[in-house]
């Protein structure tokens, strides 16, 4: 596996942003609500103040000098209309207290409203609200926004670093099996160089040796050059037999296309399933090579091409051939040429490819064992 | 403190953004949302108006006047004017009564000093006591007012407690605060009748004056008004109805056979004694007491 390193990263930048906008939603819904409420208490507390200082100033027009004096009978008519429930503190214009009752004052916001006669000021009102629920209130509401701001946090920089992990974990294998088809591809130039080239040549050598005997060489010598370039010849068949796909190599025909269906549709997401027999006979090595890449090469055009969700692959040991099998639940290939690269190689491999539905992508290819040795 | 605070959170955030200097500006952003952020705390924090400063210690003391002046319980304002209109008339003296400030507020203006005399109707509690000169003037009944338009004379204990549980159809009923004296004289001879009254008060069933002026303004201008009042303020076309075949007055108070009274008196700092000293004289002189009489008020031989 190719290492890819992008979620440590993505996390170190994610996580101070959503720390940032987690307390920002932590802090600001419970100061809000806290602002906005005593701005109503106040609002609330004026609207009493202001109420009990018609009441004064009709005192202080009724008695101009002694309505202050007057407190008891103020604070039985303030009690019967239910302006005494919070703090309340009225001094007269000399500051002096009139005590007209009302509960304690600890922790009060208030709001200050004159009593005025006829435009004089007689009197000041500091009419209070209690605060004391409101802080516990908010209180209360700063540990519920905590609370739901850790949770929000938490998904915030969960949901992404998992989805990033998880292209990190495709990425990586797909950079893997890139890694693997270049090598192939690598290597397929290199023994198709080899055949083409050195094979060629030597397969022309040893021809004209044979030529060169039949007009008189000494049979001894040419068999001797000749041994040679068949020595060489099946260096050379050594060589290109040793560039086949890693993975053949490795797990053997059944094993590698276990182990790329696998693979593939981790990358992919495609939901693919194979089914073959549990042995088969031991395959020439450019057969199996083949056969593998027609596998690749039907799964690769089955995500391309059809754009499915599920697709199968069935591994037929016939008697004397074996028969591959191809289909998906998507919209089919777009034409012939989708799948020409198969076609091809089938036909290098001497067998058919049967495709019944155009419409769709179900391919069945059969390859004869006993042409495919030879 | 925070500027400090701002460069380290600048520097931490630099840690996780090295190298673009886009990230700058998104510091400052971050930044002014903190400042943001304690703008609100502070408003919130200061939201509505400052408090009340310390009070004034001193007492209030009005500026000195040459009349004398009274204010107290509104049940002895029209025997308080008439002696002072007939001291004015006798010896000079000029007393001004102020409107009701209720037997409370006239004790704590004498306590004050802000008035020279304070009319009370009710005993003085002994916190109210100290430092004060009793003198009883007159004994007044309280009685049940009616307008000339409420059509019985007489009530039963029995309507009276209906009348205070708001179940006489057709009768308005009008009562004084918590705090007046003519509740506590009326309420102790008719047992579970306070009771009666602060239940249909709080249920908003009877209306309720402060003053024995706001009384007298309500019985003269609400039809079939009924209400407590004092027997001395009494003034026609109001009238005062029989309770359980007694007729209130001076003389049925003298005999004891109407018990629902109170007693009437001023109280003065000693020091003020000498100012209002003619005003006593004539309060409890054989001429004072005769007007006292005439008013409806049984006058008392006068005792501290």
């Amino acid at each position: 596996m190719i290492p890819v390193a992008l979620t440590r990263p993505f996390a170190r930048r994610l996580l101070p942003l959503v720390l940032v906008a987690s307390s920002l939603f932590a802090v600001v819904v419970p100061v809000a609500h806290h602002l906005d409420a005593r701005s109503r208490l106040v609002s609330s507390a004026r609207e009493r103040g202001e109420r009990v200082a018609r009441i004064l100033a009709e005192a202080a027009r009724d008695r101009p000098l002694l309505w202050r004096y007057d407190a008891a009978k103020l604070a039985g008519r303030l009690q019967l209309e239910g302006l005494l429930t919070s703090p309340l503190v009225v001094r007269d214009r000399d500051n002096h207290p009139v005590p007209l009752g009302g509960p304690p004052q600890s922790s009060v916001a208030w709001a200050r409203v004159p009593v005025e006669v006829e435009g004089v000021p007689v009197a000041t009102i500091w009419s209070g609200a209690p605060l004391a629920a409101l802080r516990h209130e908010s209180l209360r509401l700063f540990a519920g926004c905590l609370l739901l701001a850790s949770i929000l946090g938490g998904l915030l920089f969960l949901f992404p670093v998992r989805t990033v992990a998880g292209a990190e974990e495709r990425i990586a294998a797909l950079l893997a099996e890139r890694r693997v088809a270049l090598q192939d591809e690598e290597r397929r130039r290199i023994a198709r160089e080899l055949h083409d080239g050195a094979g060629q040549a030597l397969t022309a050598a040893r021809l004209q040796l044979l030529a060169l005997r039949k007009r008189g060489l000494a049979a001894e010598d040419a068999a001797q050059v000749e041994h040679h370039l068949d020595e060489a010849l099946e260096e050379v068949r050594r060589s290109t037999s040793a560039l086949l796909p890693a993975p053949l190599a490795a797990l053997g025909f059944l094993g590698a296309v276990r182990k790329h269906c696998a693979s593939y549709a981790r990358a992919t997401g495609v939901d693919i399933s194979l089914e073959a027999p549990d042995q088969l006979p031991e395959l020439p090595a450019p057969l199996a090579a083949g056969l593998y890449r027609i596998v690749q090469e039907a799964l690769h055009n089955t995500v391309r091409h059809a754009g499915a969700a599920r697709a199968s692959v069935r591994v037929h040991h016939l008697p004397d051939a074996l028969s591959l099998e191809f289909d998906d639940d998507g919209r089919g290939f777009p034409d012939q040429a989708s799948s020409q690269s198969i076609r091809e190689r089938v036909a290098g491999l001497g067998g058919a490819v049967d495709w019944p539905d155009p419409g769709r992508a179900h391919l069945r290819v059969s390859i004869p064992l006993c042409g495919a040795t030879g | 403190m925070l500027r400090q605070q701002s460069l380290l959170f600048r520097e931490r955030l630099v840690t996780f953004y090295p190298n673009s200097p886009r990230h700058a500006q998104g510091l400052e952003s971050t930044l002014d949302v903190r400042r943001i952020l304690g703008l609100l705390l502070l408003s919130a924090a200061c939201a509505g108006d400052p408090p009340p400063p310390p009070a004034s210690l001193v007492a209030s003391v009005l500026a000195p006047r040459p009349e004398v002046l009274a204010a107290g319980t509104g049940a002895m304002t029209p025997l308080a004017v008439a002696l002072a209109r007939e001291a004015s008339a006798g010896t000079g003296l000029r007393v001004r009564v102020e409107p009701s400030i209720g037997s409370g507020g006239g004790i704590a203006a004498v306590r004050d000093g802000a008035v020279d005399l304070g009319l009370v109707s009710r005993p003085l509690r002994p916190e109210e006591a100290a430092g004060l000169e009793r003198i009883d003037l007159a004994r007044d009944a309280v009685v049940l007012a009616a307008a000339a338009d409420v059509p019985v004379d007489e009530l039963s204990s029995d309507d009276l407690h209906r009348l205070y549980r708001g179940e006489l159809r057709g009768l308005t009923v009008l009562l004084r605060d918590e705090a007046e004296s003519a509740n506590a004289a009326l309420e102790s001879i008719h047992p579970g009748l306070a009771d009666e009254r602060r239940r249909s008060s709080a249920g908003g069933r009877l209306r309720v004056l402060d003053h024995d002026d706001a009384m007298a303004v309500a019985l003269a201008t609400t039809p079939r008004a009924v209400g407590v009042f004092s027997l001395g303020a009494l003034r026609p076309p109001l009238r005062a109805l029989r309770v359980d075949g007694v007729t209130p007055s001076a003389e049925s108070v003298r005999l004891g056979t109407w018990q629902a009274v109170r007693t009437l008196g001023v109280v003065f700092r000693p020091e003020r004694r000498e100012r209002v000293a003619p005003f006593l004289a004539l309060a409890t002189s054989e001429h004072g007491r005769a007007l006292i009489r005439s008013l409806g008020y049984l006058p008392l031989e006068a005792r501290r």
